[in-house]
């Protein structure tokens, strides 16, 4: 029984626990290619039936794809993106990024995107909404959000890990390691 | 029950999630970046068993996610820490937590950013290396690249 992630304040897990496993986040990424029907992803997965069955559903109750009848005789589903769907793009281009870069087993990357607006092949790039500058680890710090809960169930805690706000001490451990 | 590998996929996602596919082992990477290193720690953490929690952290040790260093002799103790492989899944985990952030956190997110060079929270974005502009969805299309062996991309899937 695979105990749920979601049980701390965490929206990495959170986030994890909707997207359940690897198959989950591999079925995603057909739908990004455009793949609708059962057939097609068991095609591209060759992944048990029952298992790409569970998925699917998994994934339709979390609301992230929506089952839509396109057949009457005999009745077929389609599976197509929400918009809660579509919003782990950057999740998966993250990924693939990620993937290019350390596990191309030195041949290149397998597909690459091609950015419609401007024309480019791109990489993508994590970069700050007010300043427009990349963000990596070294240049945040963490700090107790809104949502972090009051009380919190022992081992889960990590408001001492957290600045109690921003600009206030702690949650800074690039700091720390490169301290120590 | 041990899943399919995904070795033979010729897919960035696929050998991505090959490497950090079980969510464990993601969640001990956030862990990494908010600065956690002992096993016990980990463990206390995570609330998983210790031989779970032992196959994980050396599964990102083989795959080069993580290294584990000796830092106490008597008794042997062993940390682990970030590669500049495992540092790299920062964007993955900044999307995740952010996608987390909007859809399941109805009280508002557990925890902030905040941006040192420019002291605001950091609400990140995913942004184009070629021009800046935000990416959605909807405009890139995937195309075959240079290590593209298994048809990844059929031709009627790249336009939609």
């Amino acid at each position: 029984m695979k105990r749920e992630l979601a049980g701390g304040p965490c929206s990495v897990a959170r986030a994890a626990d909707v997207l359940g496993d690897a198959w989950a986040l591999l079925i995603l990424r057909d739908c990004m290619h455009g793949v609708k029907r059962f057939d097609e992803f068991q095609r591209s997965l060759q992944v048990a039936r029952n298992t790409l069955s569970d998925r699917l559903g998994k994934l339709v109750d979390a609301g992230v794809l929506t089952k839509e009848f396109y057949q009457d005789n005999p009745p077929r589903y389609e599976y197509l993106l929400t918009e809660m769907g579509r919003d782990l793009f950057p999740v998966l281009s993250a990924i693939l990024a990620w993937g290019d870069k350390w596990l191309d087993g030195a041949l290149g990357a397998p597909v690459t995107l091609h950015h419609e607006t401007c024309g480019h092949d791109l990489e993508p790039e994590v970069v700050c909404r007010h300043c427009k500058q990349p963000v990596t680890d070294h240049d945040v710090q963490f700090c107790v959000g809104p949502g972090y809960p009051g009380v919190v169930t022992s081992g889960t805690d990590f408001r001492h890990r957290l600045a109690p706000a921003p600009g206030a001490d702690g949650g800074r451990p690039h700091a720390h390691l490169r301290a120590s | 029950v041990e899943r399919k590998s995904f070795a033979g996929m010729h897919c960035s996602v696929a050998q991505c999630l090959e490497a950090v596919g079980e969510w464990w082992s993601m969640l001990i990477v956030r862990d990494a970046f908010l600065g956690v290193t002992r096993f016990d720690e980990f463990q206390q953490r995570l609330g998983i068993s210790r031989n779970i929690l032992n196959q994980r952290l050396a599964h990102l040790a083989a795959h080069g996610v993580l290294q584990k260093t000796l830092y106490s002799e008597h008794p042997p103790r062993y940390e682990y820490r970030l590669t500049a492989k495992g540092r790299d899944l920062w964007p993955v985990l900044t999307a995740m937590r952010q996608w987390g952030d909007a859809y399941a956190a109805p009280d508002g997110p557990p925890l902030h950013l905040v941006h040192k060079s420019c002291g605001q929270i950091a609400d990140a974005i995913m942004t184009c290396s070629g021009c800046g502009e935000r990416l959605t969805t909807r405009d890139v299309r995937a195309v075959p690249g240079p290590g593209d062996l298994d048809d990844l991309v059929p031709a009627a899937r790249t336009t939609r």
